[in-house]
């Protein structure tokens, strides 16, 4: 099943080859058509395939997860702390040295167990044997010299004992005895422990316990919250990677070890899923255009090469690569196909986006420096992430950041956005709104958090340069700006009167909440969070092709103008209704689901302020309001005009784009299961690369 | 300088002289490529003043197979050789042999051009190939030059045939201007150069690179030293079209008869850097911390040229200005790359990225070059609003101006990134961050005016009237032209290790 994953990628990019040479327009947009659906349709096995994996997976992972809550006493703890702190202090020698003095620090415990999985990670590569042998006649020798080591412990602790410093001899002793204990299995046991424990602890608390009786308690009592991550992720295998599936990874440019490396997981593949099926509903819709049919459709399928590419790729580079693959379709497509402002429109869409993945290219290349060895790898980047040092991650974290906040859009980033959506064709209005917009979000998840958590939850933030410390940290930051994604966009969308610029807007207001969920950093709001990425690319798709439809038929958007619509269309007025009050957050439709979601996660948080949540909450009611009065001046009412009498409800080509969307509406408002069960070990797995929740 | 009188007498003199007799003949062999050029050139002389003028346009393929030639005996003769040649006056490196082949697809394409282009009809062409060659020696030279002598002479064989060639249409008003602008900016510059190149000199006592490398690296803090490297560097600095030495650049490029304008903006442009990275490695390469104050230097002068050129270019209305003015910017982005001259990185050294990027200049640029050629020929107007509809008027030639302008962006899939790419890498791992923000910020800005190019094609109105006959623009011959370089484009771009498998090996020898 592997190649289906690539065939998604880039079967669009062979039926637009193949459009190219189609004889006339009518054949290009058949084939271009066609292709879409085969596409889409390749998506459904992958989907099914993994949903039926993941919940069998899910439901064997809560049993075991209790189970090992219940066996999980103080014994066991207190043997992995132990283990971790007598590893670092048994092999750390400081100033009373050890035999050959070869071992000097637990700095080089941590490089060892880092150069093993370093081994572990890239077992092709061209001197990992080389490298595998050397570390094993290391670790050979350093355990060979551990019963010498501990007998000059042993005796240096005599020599103290007589000269009467007890203290210094029971701490020569314990190494001793730590050094015998730990021989042999340090490595392999201790070394998730090390780097676990690492992320708060340094070397120097976990070497030298407090004094008190109770202090020392305490410690140790703290520390028992990482053993029982370490365990749990042990056993339950939580891993990012262990989610991945489909996976197909294949040497590309072997000069700076870039790999063709693709996968899905449960964060991924709902957004595949959406790209695919929006883009053959785009193209059925776009049936009706005349200028230029042929070069549209193509641009559509370079367009879904790079949709989905982007959600697959699991190498950097290749990220970056097909990130960029959409930008110039998306240029072409609102700047040749647009409104009347379409070249300002498309310059500033591509010169703001391209401005921000400049910025992850910087982010991209710090970050490929600084993985040892060198790679775009994101597992292997993942799995770094800890040893990068905090004021590192804060420059990688702010360049990705503002990156990914210009796609989003977040505020003050978002300027972009209506005049894109407003000039853009309804097609394109569509993808930008459904999918492409969440390619922001996707990379929050994907790569800004989980690489750099530490970033992500500081709750101090200095200015470099001026040294300033705000009095707020990234949480607060962030919660803030959706915070004013979601107020600031539902006010704006209700002073507008253009229909689609209402609609843009909505969509500000919309990702506020992603934001919000981010922010919270909880199991629910990240759920949440990842849920509303997929219903707000159902619903705002819909509300778009909403629009669209009543746009083609009066040829002006103006929402004072219209009125009594409902009558007119009762079938379009039906699907439309389901689109608004999924967008509005009805109970019973997908909306609702994501955002109750991501409240209840962002209640339980206990890093973001509680009067952010309270204030968020307004924008559910600002946000009706401006659906519910949209509603009103559109469909109810007496007749705008009485040309509107001429027009006739949804043709076919309209009905295939919106139909499908409004079941998905549906089905996920009654049983979120279905996609629930995808996402949530993904988004577990994401939430725990921070091992600081657990501790904090 | 050996009297001849002495070494008669002095036995040791002799036997020096022998040494270096010797030397020279064995370097004779492998000098062939060079040789096969200066053929070429007397050839073309010679056949030129035989030849009716109407038939001398296809002397084109005496020099283009000349160019072939020399091509192929690099590649079987030369890719795998360091060594000094001529008693260590050139060196003969695989850096060396890659750039030539560089310099040699760059005047091949070039030359070609010069073929179809409209000015050059009914004129005599075979010196114009004669002189192209001298001047491409020129750059030969330049590439392997290793010594301060060869150095000048290099300088001076590639400008004095480029200044003809800039007015070879010599009716041309502007071109003449051009080349009187060119002619008097590129003495200044070797001046100044030839000055700082002395001083070295006077203050080394040799001219060998080995040995002036030797001392500046022993004085990298010595005000002289740097006064004098800076002196030569406005020699480089003028080939390269850096700041501030880019004055020239604008007019020249934009009076210049067009192919001869990428010959520059190419050729003459690879060559100089490769003079200017000898130089550098032979200063920095082994001094480490202390030529810290010479990489930022470097790294100032990048900053100005990328972002001085992409602030000129966003205005320009006339299409080879704004290539002169894309350029410049991209010389900047290369020196950028330079920063990394020093870097123990095995595969992101200075010299490797640039020659990388050289490549993927070479091919966007000659074929964004290949375009405006292609709509002169047919429309006789170079300024943007010849451009204006040609999404609908020549599909294919648009599509393929497109594909070049995206590649001088530095988007992916495109050669322009994977080149691109490397030189921020290259900064960003020499620590200079900051640098590659500002490339970052400059890379925004060029898009501008790369995109205004991309919506004059397809999102203006055509000046045309779509039914009349003058809408098709059917470029024939030239389509397929750009259409092999939007293939080269694509193809450096998606198997990068093709050119970077080669490039990462380049190794500078200092005889």
């Amino acid at each position: 099943m592997d190649f289906l994953l690539s065939f998604l990628i880039f079967g669009p990019l062979l039926f637009a080859a193949i459009a190219l040479f189609a004889r006339n327009d009518a054949s290009a947009k058949g084939i271009c058509t066609v292709g879409s659906l085969l596409v889409f349709l390749a998506t459904i096995p992958l989907a099914w395939n993994y949903s039926s994996e993941e919940s069998t997976l899910r439901g064997t992972f809560w049993a075991q997860e209790d189970a090992l809550l219940d066996r999980l006493d103080d014994a066991a703890a207190r043997r992995y702390v132990d283990l971790a702190a007598g590893i670092l202090h048994g092999r750390s020698s400081g100033a009373e040295g050890d035999p050959g003095g070869r071992w000097n620090t637990a700095e080089d415990v941590r490089s060892l167990v880092k150069e093993r999985s370093a081994i572990e990670l890239f077992p092709d590569s061209a001197d990992a044997e080389a490298r595998r042998n050397a570390l094993l006649a290391t670790i050979a020798a350093i355990e060979e010299d551990d019963p010498d080591r501990a007998a000059t412990a042993r005796a240096k602790a005599d020599v103290a004992a007589e000269s009467g410093d007890q203290a210094k001899a029971e701490r020569l002793r314990h190494r001793a005895e730590m050094v015998l204990r730990t021989s042999g299995v340090w490595l392999d046991e201790g070394a998730e422990a090390i780097l676990i424990s690492d992320r708060t602890y340094n070397d120097q608390s976990l070497s030298s316990l407090p004094a008190t009786p109770a202090a020392r308690q305490a410690e140790i009592s703290r520390r028992q919250a990482f053993v029982e991550i370490c365990e749990l992720r042990k056993a339950a295998s939580l891993d990012l990677a262990k989610r991945l599936k489909f996976v197909t990874r294949v040497p590309w440019i072997k000069t700076f070890g870039v790999y063709y490396f693709v996968g899905i997981d449960g964060l991924s593949l709902p957004l595949i899923f959406l790209s695919t099926l929006l883009v053959f509903l785009c193209l059925v819709y776009s049936w009706h255009i005349e200028k230029a049919p042929k070069g549209y459709y193509i641009l559509f399928l370079v367009l879904e090469t790079g949709l989905v590419g982007v959600f697959c790729a699991l190498d950097m580079f290749l990220f970056y690569v097909f990130w960029e693959v959409v930008l110039l379709p998306g240029y072409f497509l609102i700047g040749i196909w647009g409104g009347p402002r379409r070249t300002y429109a498309a310059i500033k869409f591509f010169i703001y986006t391209l401005a921000g993945s400049v910025l992850m290219l910087l982010a991209m290349l710090a970050l490929y420096f600084n993985a040892t060895p060198t790679s775009f790898n994101m597992l292997a980047l993942l799995h770094d992430a800890p040893t990068m040092s905090l004021a590192f991650q804060g420059w990688v974290f702010a360049a990705l950041f503002i990156a990914f906040a210009i796609k989003v859009p977040v505020f003050p980033f978002h300027t972009w956005l209506p005049d894109a959506h407003v000039q853009a064709p309804t097609a394109f209005s569509v993808m930008l709104a459904g999918v492409m917009l969440k390619m922001g979000g996707y990379g929050f998840f994907r790569l800004a958090y989980p690489l750099c958590p530490d970033a992500a939850l500081s709750d101090s933030i200095t200015l470099p340069l001026f040294d300033w410390v705000l009095p707020f940290g990234v949480p607060a930051l962030v919660g803030g700006l959706g915070l004013i994604n979601i107020i600031y966009g539902a006010l704006v969308a209700m002073a507008q009167t253009d229909f689609k610029s209402l609609v843009a807007y909505s969509s500000v207001s919309h990702m506020g909440f992603i934001l919000l969920g981010l922010a919270s950093y909880t199991h629910a709001a990240f759920e949440g969070a990842a849920l509303q990425m997929f219903n707000h690319g159902v619903s705002s798709a819909m509300m778009f092709f909403v629009v669209g439809v009543i746009y083609d038929r009066a040829h002006h958007r103006d929402l004072n103008a219209f009125g009594g619509i409902g009558l007119q269309m009762p079938w379009y007025t039906g699907v439309a209704m389901i689109a608004f009050f999924s967008s509005l957050g009805l109970p019973g439709l997908n909306g609702f689901i994501g955002e109750v979601l991501i409240f209840l996660g962002a209640f339980q948080s206990s890093i973001l302020p509680k009067w952010m949540v309270f204030t968020a909450v307004l924008g559910l009611l600002f946000g009706s309001a401006y659906i519910l009065w949209t509603i009103r001046r559109v469909f109810l009412g007496e007749l705008g005009n009485d040309k509107y009498r001429s027009f006739s409800d949804l043709e076919a080509r309209e009905t295939i784009a919106l139909v499908p969307l409004a079941i998905m509406c549906i089905v996920i408002g009654v049983y979120p299961k279905v996609i629930i069960d995808v996402m949530d070990a993904t988004m577990v797995s994401i939430l725990e690369m921070s091992s600081k929740t657990f501790g904090g | 300088m050996i009297p001849l009188a002495e070494s008669a007498t002095d036995p040791s003199l002799a036997h020096a002289f022998e040494r270096s007799l010797e030397g020279i003949r064995e370097s004779v062999a492998l000098f062939l490529p060079e040789a096969v050029l200066t053929g070429a050139i007397c050839l073309l002389i010679v056949l030129d003043l035989l030849m009716p003028k109407r038939q001398s346009r296809f002397l084109m393929f005496v020099a283009l197979a000349a160019v072939v030639g020399a091509g192929a005996l690099i590649f079987f003769m030369r890719s795998t050789i360091n060594q000094p040649l001529f008693n260590g006056l050139i060196v003969i490196d695989t850096f060396a042999s890659f750039l030539h082949i560089v310099l040699l697809l760059g005047a091949a394409i070039v030359i070609a051009l010069s073929y179809v282009y409209r000015d050059f009809e009914n004129r005599r062409m075979g010196e114009y190939y004669a002189i192209m060659l001298a001047s491409l020696l020129g750059m030969f030279l330049m590439a392997s030059a290793n010594d301060l002598l060869m150095f000048v002479i290099g300088v001076e064989l590639v400008s004095i045939p480029s200044y003809i060639l800039v007015v070879y249409t010599k009716e041309d008003r502007a071109a003449t201007e051009a080349g009187l602008k060119y002619v008097l900016y590129g003495s200044f510059a070797s001046g100044v150069m030839i000055y700082g190149l002395s001083l070295l000199y006077g203050l080394t006592g040799s001219t060998n690179l080995a040995d002036v490398s030797r001392f500046i690296v022993g004085n990298l803090d010595s005000f002289t030293v740097a006064v004098a490297s800076l002196m030569a560097f406005a020699g480089f600095a003028f080939k390269i079209s850096a700041v501030p030495f880019h004055w020239w650049a604008p007019d020249v490029y934009q009076g210049a008869p067009t192919p001869i304008t990428a010959f520059l903006a190419v050729a003459s442009k690879a060559a100089g850097f490769a003079l200017l990275i000898r130089f550098l490695d032979a200063a920095v390469a082994g001094a480490g911390e202390s030529a810290f104050h010479w990489l930022n230097a470097i790294a100032v002068f990048a900053a100005l040229t990328m972002t001085v050129g992409n602030l000129a270019a966003l205005w320009q209305e006339n299409m080879k200005r704004l290539l002169a003015y894309s350029s410049i910017a991209h010389a900047g982005y290369m020196l950028m790359g330079l920063v990394a001259i020093g870097s123990s990185s095995a595969a992101m050294g200075g010299h490797q990225v640039v020659a990388f990027y050289l490549v993927a200049y070479l091919f966007m640029t000659l074929g964004a070059f290949v375009c405006v050629v292609a709509v002169y020929n047919l429309t006789g107007v170079e300024s943007m609003s010849g451009y204006r509809g040609l999404g609908r008027r020549s599909p294919m030639l648009a599509f393929s101006m497109t594909i070049f302008l995206v590649s001088l962006i530095g988007l992916p899939p495109t050669a322009g990134f994977a080149g691109k790419f490397q030189l921020f890498a290259a900064a960003i791992n020499s620590g200079y961050l900051w640098l590659a923000v500002i490339g970052g910020i400059n890379t925004a800005i060029s898009c501008y005016y790369y995109l205004r190019v991309m919506k004059v094609m397809y999102l203006d109105e055509p000046a045309v009237e779509p039914s009349s006959p003058a809408f098709v623009l059917d470029a024939q011959g030239l389509r397929w032209f750009a259409g092999v370089l939007v293939a080269a484009v694509l193809l450096v771009g998606i198997m990068v290790d093709l050119v970077a498998r080669v490039t990462q090996h380049l190794i500078i020898v200092t005889g």
